[in-house]
């Protein structure tokens, strides 16, 4: 009888019991505050703007023809397969030059919000095609910028804290007399949450990242604590900071650091997914995101990778967040009375301005007593006294906007003083301006009705369903491809349950390298140091490596950190490999021209050999690495030449080895 | 305005817009040409791979082309959709601007991807885009004039649209409403540019040939410069007063496109001049994008007055009464817009509402007058159905009231004569009556007002237009705003049309020379608006050459890959694979191009353009190319192998009877080495 009744009851719980669990992740991990998705944005963007400045000041020797390796080449043999960079065009380096300033220009656009989706598609091209123009410099903190400048596509960017949501808001809700500006219609629906499978991916991708951090990372050298030990004595990758913590921390307290760091990875997925308490977890994983990555970030040349995983936890804060820092706001904050000039529409204008920025709206305003001649007057709240043109006025505004006493004194000092004068500058100025911007019109005396928008259309609406229809299952789609890459990518799942890849599958995680692969340093950290060198003699007899334009470094045992940028650094350790054999003749014929760069004819190489120099990081316990290694794995003589006997004579050319597969 | 200021310095409106609607069109036509043979020139598939391109082209001055990071042939189709879409926005004037610069763009890189297909075309084409660059080719006929027109359309009733008038040329200027064009150095740019296309093409045809009038029929017998259509009429009597108009055409247009009086019908004659004259090159010859973009840029040539005596001329026997209804919304839209279009003040407007009389005008935006409602038409007529009224009372509804309406209109009168052609009337009435049924649920899926909801829209969505502020006089802050975008407008047409002077007079023989700059030049080069207007140039040439390709296919037949069909060695057919394979045979025998043989060699092992088929039957087990020629008025055809892949192609031992140069020598010598060693090579 209960098992008829269960039978019975099956069909018609199911459904119910699925829609339950939809439900549920809908309400959990499927809606993204506007607010998130702005300071993402800004975050992202203005991190793509540094990431572009960064790769555009080596753009002669990584990224054009001039450099180690012309597109030409690269195009004829891909460093991988679904070749795509738009970089490929371009060609010199007066091109390539063309193609950072434009790909600069789509990033900054991305970062003010100025048509942000449609720069936020133009970013992730942009940024994907740089990664691939040099995947012999890539890490996986090119895949994370990739990741995240990809999330930004479907997220409501432009929602909060862009150009676009002032300009929708400036020309779409127009008052027009200072007693509208009360009404603050803009800010209706602002806020509401945006329902959207990109929200749930963009934060279950980041927990993924340290899901597999924490599982690949099996090795002995973990387990045994002495990870920071060994990491700290890469040369090719340490920062100076580093350098000095390795020589200054007790050996001691090497092993709470690895575990700690272990363990703070591991706390992060959980505190990233965590249905619960999330008005704690979701702000202790931000802290922990960026503390981890920020320690990274100052010990070691990864790159992009500490701070854009930074930028991915800006997807993190709730409704939760923004209303309680809100409330710490809003409780700084004192509120004012604006009065207004009712005839002027440079009043009205400034009005508008200032209850767009008023996001506590902590200010009322009013139209100025007839008889005023003030402009703007402000009534700061529980003072009888008004101000008017003083820099009282400008501080008083300014505590009454969001987190104002915080910024008002560095406002000040950042414009030299000049930031409390405005009021004054603007009420004696006030004849010009107003004829400038508005041809000395006047307001009417009694003012007209304020527009508001009109009601989206049933077919805008339908049209709009369908385009997130297709957004949703572009998203499934994605999530798909993804999930599978990370299957197959990552060392701890175990190569017998790992399916085959459908083509189609793989093209769409590697034509924009939005891979999945989540090991650094596992399942143990590097080991061995090594650090590409070429020693190289020059026409007037100096000898010199010309990747760093000091002597060429033949011993790393005595080396307290390279000093080399991570993409000098990843280049040389990608190049040494068997596999990048084939582009070692474009790295030669760089160098054989590379006086015709420098523009010096005294830098004319006349031999080099490039080596691999490579040696034992100081075991646990031990300071000193131990067997230095020069591998050979190019040599060039020029023919015919012979040294002057006054110049360093040149070695004979050394046999090539392999430096590894 | 001073006449001869405007003449020099201002093209109509109309004149840009009618001009982005035709080079649009040249534009999607030249890239469905090319779309046939995507794989074959675009994709690493075809006879160029991109990075054997970039390699060949890595020591001389840089070309630069967004199609090199394309690489198989599903990205060539992405990138070709994407260009389709880019023309499609210029063509229809939407973020007009915008489309213009990626159009110019998306042009480049098509030419610059293959260089082997360059032709006077690809320059033409990409001069004209540049130089209209600095011009409002959207102020009119543009999506974006009409989202602009219908923003200001704030009339809510029938009687404030029949008070409608058309801005004012002044106050279209002052507030650069559609229909503004400036006076600018880019009106003097275009000027200049077409002048100097039409005079070189004059000083240079200037042969034995061109002065004997057989120019014509001689080329046309070279089957590769001819298209099919022109072959077939190689000895048509025509040809020699057909030479003499080509001949003569472009020195009457350039020394017409100067004359600053009579504007209306000397700038008319130009425009026909240039017209025929780029209809000659495209129909007849494998020029076709330079015959069509001539084409195009004569809508450049027409003067203010000439558009003026046609749209502005009032017919009495066309002015119409246009009854509609007026709780429909759409049917609200639809009426602002036709007084908007309605240039010679034709139409009055009448509400279905407004039944007591028939309202008509009898001079262009006259006084309104009463007269009696015709029989016949009644409420409910006129709630079934618009109705448009003749000056006789008679009227008309449906289909034929839409192609009275129509004619009436300027521009589209040819498409009322066609809405009103039997058997199209009635297929455009029976979709009439099914709009018409569904209006009022048509208007509220559109957010537009029904059942006496206002006509006008009444939210900020359309504020520009609705708020009457808005129309008053622009602010300084604006102006300035102009006057910045101005001189740039005017430092980017001083650039271009400096250019198109220094490399036109660089690389043309028009009796003078302007002082070289290597910037200007750096800008014509990397522009590609290399300004070499040499066709037939001094005159055609003397011998008639293809490529032959004679292969032997796995299934034993043996082909030419190019035709399907045994090979035939000779040059008496017409040349059928169109304008860009006729570029790319002209140059691949050619000695400064021996390094793209290669390339060429390797998609001929893969079967050319066979390899679509997908049969590994039809791969090749050996093919030969060569280049058979023989002299253009008929003669013995001899033949070079330009090279061999495998065992070559069953006809190698005709070899023996050949002629072969050094370098065909070397070259059979060479394809010892397998098309994948060779690009090793490099």
């Amino acid at each position: 009888m209960a098992a008829d009744e269960r039978a019975k009851k099956r069909p018609s719980d199911r459904p119910r019991a699925f829609a339950r669990a939809r439900a549920w992740i809908r309400e959990h991990y499927m809606r993204m505050d506007p607010r998130t998705a702005g300071l993402y944005r800004i975050v992202a963007g203005a991190l793509l703007c540094g990431d572009a400045l960064r790769h555009w000041a080596l753009a002669r020797t990584y990224y054009s023809n001039d450099g180690v390796l012309s597109n030409h080449w690269l195009l004829f043999k891909p460093t991988s397969s679904y070749h795509f960079s738009l970089f490929s065009a371009f060609s010199s380096i007066e091109e390539v030059h063309v193609a950072f300033a434009l790909s600069f220009a789509c990033y900054f656009c991305l970062l003010v919000g100025w048509h942000a989706r449609l720069f936020a598609v133009l970013s992730f091209i942009w940024v994907s095609s740089m990664d691939s123009r040099m995947l012999l410099a890539e890490n996986g903190g090119y895949v994370v910028v990739n990741l995240v400048a990809m999330y930004a596509i479907f997220l409501p960017i432009e929602r909060r804290f862009s150009v676009d949501a002032w300009l929708a808001s400036w020309r779409q809700h127009r008052e027009r007399g200072i007693d509208q500006l009360g009404a603050r219609t803009f800010t209706k629906g602002r806020d509401e949450p945006y329902v959207s499978l990109a929200s749930l991916l963009v934060v279950v991708n980041l927990a993924i990242v340290y899901l597999f951090n924490v599982v690949n990372k099996s090795g002995s050298v973990w387990r045994s604590g002495d990870t920071v030990h060994y990491v700290l004595h890469i040369d090719r990758m340490v920062t100076g900071i580093a350098v000095f913590f390795r020589e200054v921390m007790p050996e001691i307290t090497m092993k709470p650091v690895t575990w700690a760091t272990l363990s703070v990875e591991a706390f992060l997925m959980f505190a990233i997914l965590s249905p619960r308490g999330r008005r704690l977890t979701r702000p202790l994983a931000m802290v922990g995101v960026a503390l981890l990555h920020g320690t990274f970030g100052v010990m070691m040349r990864l790159g992009p990778f500490s701070w854009f995983m930074i930028a991915w936890s800006m997807s993190l804060p709730t409704a939760l967040q923004w209303q309680g820092l809100e409330r710490m706001g809003r409780a700084r904050a004192r509120g004012a009375t604006v009065l207004l000039d009712p005839r002027s529409p440079l009043a009205l204008a400034l009005g508008r301005i200032l209850a767009r920025l008023d996001a506590y709206e902590l200010l009322r305003f009013v139209p100025a007593p007839a008889g005023s001649t003030a402009l703007l007057a402000v009534q700061p709240e529980g003072q009888e006294r008004t101000f008017s043109g003083d820099p009282a006025a400008a501080q008083a505004l300014a505590h009454a906007l969001p987190f104002g006493r915080v910024w008002w004194p560095v406002a000040r000092v950042a414009s030299l003083g000049l930031g409390p004068r405005i009021p004054g500058w603007l009420e004696r100025r006030r004849g010009a301006l107003e004829r400038f911007f508005f041809g000395g019109r006047e307001l009417p005396a009694s003012p007209r009705e304020a527009l508001e928008p009109r009601p989206p259309s049933p077919a805008s609406l339908r049209l709009a369903r369908v385009g997130r229809f297709g957004r949703e299952a572009l998203l499934s789609w994605m999530a798909l491809c993804f999930a599978l890459q990370a299957w197959i990518e990552n060392k701890a799942i175990p190569p017998i349950i790992k399916p085959p890849q459908p083509e189609i599958m793989k093209a769409t995680t590697h034509r924009f390298r939005t891979l999945q692969g989540w090991g650094m340093f596992s399942p143990n950290p590097i080991q061995e140091d090594g650090v590409l060198t070429i020693d190289a003699y020059t026409v007037d007899g100096r000898r010199i490596d010309p990747l760093t334009g000091k002597a060429p470094v033949m011993d790393l045992t005595i080396v307290r950190g390279m000093g080399l940028g991570q993409i000098e650094q990843d280049y040389g350790n990608r190049i040494r490999s068997d596999r990048n054999e084939a582009y070692r003749k474009e790295l030669e014929e760089y160098l054989q021209r590379w006086h015709t760069i420098t523009g010096n004819p005294g830098d004319e190489l006349v031999a080099f050999d490039v080596y691999w120099v490579t040696d034992k990081c100081p075991k646990p316990g031990s300071d000193t690495p131990t067997e230095n290694q020069t591998i050979a794995i190019r040599t060039w003589r020029k023919r015919g030449w012979k040294q002057p006997p006054e110049h360093p004579p040149i070695p004979p050319q050394p046999k090539l080895e392999s430096a590894g597969k | 305005m001073n006449p001869i200021v405007r003449h020099f310095l201002r093209i109509d409106a109309r004149s840009l817009g009618l001009f982005r609607l035709a080079m649009g069109a040249v534009l999607l036509g030249d890239l469905l040409g090319r779309w046939r043979w995507v794989a074959d020139f675009y994709s690493n598939e075809g006879v160029l791979p991109n990075h054997n391109h970039l390699f060949n082209l890595r020591k001389g001055p840089g070309i630069w082309s967004a199609l090199h990071a394309v690489s198989t042939d599903g990205e060539a189709i992405f990138a070709f959709a994407v260009i389709a879409g880019i023309y499609l926005a210029f063509f229809f004037g939407l973020w007009t601007r915008v489309f213009h610069a990626l159009a110019f763009v998306a042009f480049l890189s098509l030419t610059a991807r293959n260089l082997l297909l360059e032709g006077p075309g690809n320059h033409l084409v990409l001069a004209l885009l540049l130089v209209t660059l600095p011009l409002p080719l959207g102020s009119r006929f543009s999506w974006d004039a009409l989202r602009k027109t219908m923003s200001a359309a704030v009339e809510k009733t029938p009687a404030a649209m029949r008070s409608f008038r058309p801005a004012e040329a002044a106050v279209v200027d002052d507030r650069r409403l559609p229909g503004w064009s400036p006076l600018s150095l880019g009106a003097l740019a275009v000027l200049v540019q077409l002048f100097l296309v039409h005079l070189a093409l004059y000083l240079q045809h200037n042969g034995a040939a061109w002065k004997a009038g057989t120019a014509l029929r001689d080329a046309l017998g070279i089957s590769i410069l001819a298209s099919e259509r022109g072959f077939a009429l190689r000895d048509a009597g025509f040809l020699g007063g057909l030479t003499h108009f080509v001949h003569y055409a472009p020195a009457l247009a350039a020394v017409l496109l100067l004359v600053p009086v009579a504007r209306g019908p000397v700038r008319i004659a130009v425009a026909a001049l240039m017209a025929l004259h780029g209809l000659v090159w495209a129909t007849l010859f494998n020029f076709t994008s330079f015959g069509w973009s001539l084409v195009a840029a004569s809508a450049l040539a027409l003067s203010s007055e000439a558009w003026d005596g046609w749209t502005t001329k009032y017919r009495p026997a066309q002015a119409r009464t246009v009854i509609f209804d007026t709780d429909c919304g759409i049917c609200g839209w639809i009426a602002k817009l036709l007084i908007r279009l309605d240039a010679a003040g034709h139409l009055t407007l009448q509400g279905n509402d407004e039944l007591d009389h028939l309202l008509r005008r009898k001079a262009p935006w006259g006084p309104v007058e009463e007269a009696d409602l015709p029989a016949g038409i009644d409420a409910a007529l006129a709630d079934r159905t618009f109705i448009a009224v003749r000056p006789d009372g008679t009227y008309a509804t449906e289909a034929q009231g839409l192609s009275e309406v129509l004619r009436a209109l300027p521009g589209f009168r040819l498409l009322g004569v066609i809405v009103g052609l039997p058997g199209v009337t009635q297929l455009v009435g029976a979709l009439y009556r099914q709009v018409a049924k569904r209006r009022h649920g048509i208007s509220a899926q559109l957010g537009m007002g029904v059942c006496g909801v206002p006509l006008a829209p009444s939210g900020a969505a359309s504020a520009e237009g609705s708020d009457p502020g808005t129309l008053e006089d622009p602010s300084p802050f604006v102006r300035s705003g102009w006057k910045i975008t101005g001189g740039v407008r005017e430092l980017v047409a001083l650039v271009v049309v400096t250019s198109a002077l220094v490399q036109t007079t660089k690389v043309n023989e028009i009796g003078f020379k302007v002082p070289e700059s290597g910037a200007l030049l750096a800008f014509a080069h990397w522009t590609r608006t290399q300004a070499e207007w040499k066709l037939l140039s001094p005159e055609p040439p003397t011998e008639s050459g293809t490529i032959v390709t004679d292969a032997i296919l796995r299934n034993e037949s043996n082909v030419d890959v190019f035709t399907r069909a045994e090979p035939h060695f000779g040059v008496d057919r017409p040349f059928t694979l169109g304008e860009q394979w006729s570029a790319y045979f002209r140059r691949i025998h050619t000695d400064p191009y021996e390094p793209y043989v290669a390339a060429f060699r390797t998609y001929l092992s893969r079967g050319g353009p066979m390899n679509e088929l997908g049969d590994v039957n039809q791969r090749p087990l050996g093919v030969d190319a060569y280049w058979v020629w023989a002299p253009a008025g008929g003669g013995e055809v001899e033949k070079k192998r330009l090279l061999r892949h495998g065992r070559g192609g069953p006809n190698a031992a005709d070899a023996s009877t050949e002629k072969p140069s050094e370098r065909a020598t070397e070259r059979t010598r060479d394809s010892t080495f397998k098309p994948a060693q060779r690009l090793e090579r490099r």
